[in-house]
């Protein structure tokens, strides 16, 4: 059989079996996930991805212990300093105040997870990936037949390809372009992340409080004096803080006005590693998306689900969206089928769809819950916590979030 | 000369043949055994494959006939599973669909219209003996002389090789299921596409095999399974692998010419 390379219809027009769109974390990893499979030649697969422009925050990520052992398993963090991989030994969830906060523990010796800095997994993951063929554009537009999936790009190149896994992000340009079904919900909120200096050591304990001001996850720092810090806060209240001269204040009043009795306070400071850094801003538009596939395509990560940061899962979900989609080609693969056939596609929403599903209520349920104007909800929420932690219904979401 | 062609049968299918990749249509029973079929060819090819091959190309390196191949729907798989495929049939028109077909899917597979005799008294092509693997996948139950048929394909085995045959029972459920069921009940196949005369018993095809060296000693039997939307759809859901051989059933086994 001819390679991609030599199947060239016209100078502009390119086919490989499988073509991945995207060039964040999902789509490198999915890269990675194919490239290692050795299911198929090299030049069987393409990147679609714009110049690589790799941000110059320091934002980070949870990853569970499950995937953890995955991104050990790939030898994605041999090459990466101990001191740049925080573990994540508990987590703890506080409702209206600091009594009685909600506690996740690995069962045994283990840890929940760790927090790594995305820029730097990212370099790792591209490192591993550099003979793949990329094509340094979007997409502009795309049609299917019966055999392939055309993907026209913006530098006037055409890729066929048997399969398209889509990991373009939470605005898909491909979701809009094969007219697939998105749900969206509006949360007035946006979601604005940096670093703080807490006035004790954080024992690698990660912190979601729900504070008046919104949700702030508190993330664990190599330096145990130092989190990271991602409150999410409707549109109004945003605007107030980022304008202000020093916006962390804001944030340190709030969780140090919460913490009051566990006589724990935070602080600003300028410098993380030695280096200046800016406050992330990103707006939180969430997507549900019920089908996230369609001919010949399936969409991954943001592009399929995007889900309130404050568990911390999104990039979990994402990495296992990969792994579910390697199961699907493999389980087609060895019928020696045509790799955009509909099994490949049902297989992925089958697999995918409950713990996508089970995940966007728990957040969304914590997060309307907790940001609703009725103060009794949350009074209410928070003594269910409270339960919770007394039972074994937090299995469940220990479960759900790949943890144990 | 002669050969094993019905010549009835083969205008039969040619009428229908650009439908072979309608997966919904009067082949849609040969889309839902694929993957059964494949399951028992792979099983039955580590007799004779390489070992050192790779999980996605099993069949690396082995010389396939796909006799009675139609629009090439096995003969597709096949050869994304590293197989060199040859598929022949006797109609013209399927021929054609599973050229164009295997075009468009960017596969190389050399699809020929001639039957059997044809191609093991073809000199240019000299494929006696050539063959790792033939399949003769429902078609023994379409042939006219059983006999010569079986001794084609083991003329054309390499000795050592692998025959894999796929037909329907001559059973009382393979007749109700086979032919009333599905060309009567759920018109899934045209009228007259089976004719149960032609029918036989595994035990009788393991008999009449060895006769020419081919001795058949790993059978399955395909049983369709139905899901409510498939009765809806007067159609059948996918084939699994059973031990019920009263309906469908494949025999495999080696060439010892």
């Amino acid at each position: 059989m001819k390679t991609a390379i030599e199947k060239q219809i016209v100078p502009n027009d390119y086919f490989h079996k499988i073509s991945v769109i995207g060039g964040g974390l999902t789509g490198a990893f999915m890269m990675l996930l194919l490239k290692k499979s050795n299911l198929l030649n090299i030049h069987d697969l393409a990147w679609i991805k714009p110049k690589n422009n790799i941000n110059t925050d320091l934002r980070t990520s949870f990853y569970n212990s499950k995937n953890l052992k995955l991104l050990k398993e790939l030898n994605v963090l041999q090459n990466i300093s101990e001191k740049n991989i925080t573990l994540v030994k508990e987590i703890h969830v506080f409702g209206q105040n600091t009594v009685s906060p909600l506690i996740w523990k690995p069962s045994q010796n283990g840890i929940m997870g760790a927090i790594i800095q995305n820029n730097k997994i990212l370099n790792l993951l591209n490192n591993q990936l550099k003979n793949i063929i990329t094509y340094d554009s979007l997409v502009n537009n795309t049609k299917y037949d019966d055999f392939e999936r055309h993907l026209y790009l913006k530098n006037k190149t055409c890729v066929r390809t048997n399969l398209v896994l889509s990991a373009d992000g939470n605005n898909s340009n491909l979701r809009k372009l094969s007219s697939i079904n998105t749900i969206s919900k509006n949360t007035n909120h946006i979601a604005i992340s940096g670093f703080l200096r807490q006035s004790k050591k954080h024992d690698f304990i990660a912190k979601q409080v729900f504070s008046k001001l919104g949700p702030i996850g508190l993330l664990p720092h190599s330096q145990q004096d130092i989190v990271n810090f991602v409150l999410s806060v409707n549109k109004n209240k945003a605007q107030k803080i980022l304008a202000s001269p020093n916006p962390e204040n804001f944030i340190c009043h709030e969780l140090n006005n919460f913490f009051i009795d566990l006589n724990l306070t935070f602080s600003p400071l300028e410098q993380v590693e030695n280096n200046n850094y800016k406050l992330s801003q990103w707006p939180l538009n969430l997507n549900l998306i019920l089908n996230p596939t369609s001919n010949r395509i399936i969409l991954l990560g943001d592009a399929a689900h995007s889900i309130h940061p404050l568990a911390g899962q999104g990039l979990n979900l994402s990495i296992e969206d990969c792994v579910s989609s390697i199961n699907a080609i493999k389980n087609n693969i060895k019928f020696g089928s045509d790799l955009g056939d509909l099994n490949v596609m049902e297989y992925y929403k089958k697999e995918r769809l409950p713990n996508t599903l089970a995940m966007t209520a728990i957040t969304d349920f914590l997060f309307y819950g907790f940001t609703s104007d009725s103060e009794y909800l949350q009074s209410i929420l928070s003594k269910g916590m409270k339960e919770i932690n007394k039972s074994s219904f937090k299995n469940i979401f220990k479960k759900i979030a790949g943890s144990i | 000369m002669i050969n094993t062609i019905d010549r009835k049968e083969i205008e039969q299918f040619s009428a229908i043949s650009n439908k072979w990749w309608d997966k919904s249509g009067p082949f849609s029973a040969l889309h839902k055994m694929s993957r059964a079929r494949i399951k028992f060819i792979l099983k039955n090819s580590r007799r004779v494959s390489s070992k050192n091959n790779s999980e996605g190309t099993p069949l690396k390196g082995l010389k396939c006939l796909d006799i009675g191949c139609g629009g090439g729907i096995l003969s597709e798989p096949l050869c994304r599973l590293g197989a060199k495929v040859t598929g022949i049939d006797a109609s013209d028109m399927a021929i054609k669909s599973a050229i164009l077909h295997s075009q468009k899917s960017r596969l190389e597979i050399d699809f020929k219209c001639m039957d059997t005799a044809t191609l093991i008294k073809s000199k240019n092509l000299n494929l006696n003996n050539q063959f790792d693997i033939v399949i003769a996948s429902e078609v023994i139950e379409h042939v006219n002389n059983r006999d010569l048929f079986l001794s084609d394909i083991s003329k054309l085995s390499k000795p050592g090789g692998l025959v894999i045959i796929t037909t329907i029972n001559k059973s009382i459920l393979g007749v109700l299921l086979g032919k009333i069921l599905a060309e009567e009940v759920l018109s899934i196949l045209p009228k007259g596409t089976h004719d149960p005369k032609k029918f036989i018993s595994p035990n009788q095809l393991i008999e009449e095999a060895a006769q020419h060296k081919i001795i058949l000693d790993d059978k399955t039997g395909f049983i369709p399974t139905f899901k409510i939307h498939n009765l809806i759809n007067k159609e059948f859901g996918e084939f699994k692998l059973s031990r019920n051989i009263q309906v469908n059933y494949g025999l495999a086994g080696i060439n010892i010419k």
